[in-house]
């Protein structure tokens, strides 16, 4: 049986829609939820510092825990991103070797991005 | 005809076993990118932030040094806690990818310092949750934590607890 391309293009558009549906929405609220809290963190810092309500002795520590939270944020993006991809990758690999299956009655083991 | 039936059943056994064979590597094969879900590690996660959330609202007000003794117990065990679970995050086994190379890639060719993939980002917020702590701690051992400094204490513990958990729950696939 010959595989039919029109339809295994479309498979492989639903398995990897399914996926970044899902994901985009967590990766897009977690963006958004992040850069407030850090915007507002930064503007509380600096407002504490003005008024006196952050000391000498906690400043420096806030003030270069700003760096280090957009540094995980960004961390926790591509860590997040990786996921994805993974997920992307495994969905449309195994709508085409199912096609291929399917086709020739072969099983092929699913080879890997790495 | 007996032979025949012998002959059949023991093809029949063979392809059996080749299926399997092929159906095991089929299974095994799947790309793994990231660690996997440790659903203990996002209990224990979920766990010690509510701890730590109750912590912070007693404190709410501010401290005095002088009756730091108080909450030295409870600074000790919160920090031990998270330095348990930044332990077991960092114990399971991170696959090294392609993927995170090439982004490392193409933020060094774009000026951006590589990002260190040593530790997962979950690890890293819990291990900064924990030196938050640990600051706040010792600060207030000195001198005190002013109202102001508490609430700055906590907006950060939650943006790193926040990351914490994202990132792990999402290992969830």
């Amino acid at each position: 049986m010959a595989i039919d391309v029109v339809q295994l293009i479309e498979d492989m558009k639903e398995a990897a829609s399914q996926v970044l549906n899902k994901d985009v929405t967590t990766l897009r609220g977690f963006s958004e939820r992040q850069v407030k809290a850090i915007a507002q963190q930064t503007a509380f810092v600096e407002a504490g510092i003005l008024n006196g309500g952050i000391t000498d002795e906690t400043r420096d520590f806030f003030l270069d825990s700003l760096e280090d939270m957009v540094l995980n944020f960004v961390r926790t993006l591509r860590g997040l991103l990786v996921v994805t991809i993974e997920k992307v990758w495994n969905a449309i690999v195994g709508v085409i070797w199912n096609a291929i299956k399917t086709a020739t009655g072969i099983v092929l083991p699913i080879p890997d991005i790495n | 005809m007996r032979n025949d039936y012998k002959m059949s059943r023991k093809v029949l056994i063979w392809q059996s076993l080749i299926l399997l064979f092929f159906a095991l590597m089929l299974s095994g094969c799947a790309t793994i990118l990231a660690p996997s879900y440790d659903k203990a590690l996002v209990d224990g996660l979920t766990s010690v932030n509510t701890s730590v959330m109750e912590f912070l609202a007693f404190v709410s007000g501010g401290t005095e040094k002088d009756t730091f003794s108080e909450r030295k117990e409870k600074y000790a065990n919160l920090i031990g806690r998270l330095d348990a679970l930044e332990l077991q995050a960092n114990a399971r086994p991170a696959p090294k990818n392609m993927v995170s190379e090439k982004v490392n890639d193409f933020l060094n060719k774009r000026g951006v310092p590589i990002l260190d993939d040593t530790n997962a980002p979950s690890a890293t917020a819990v291990s900064k949750i924990s030196k938050t702590l640990v600051k706040m701690r010792d600060t207030d051992q000195k001198q005190g934590v002013t109202a102001t400094e508490v609430q700055a204490f906590k907006n950060q513990i939650c943006t790193y607890m926040d990351q914490a958990l994202t990132y792990e729950n999402f290992l969830k696939r």
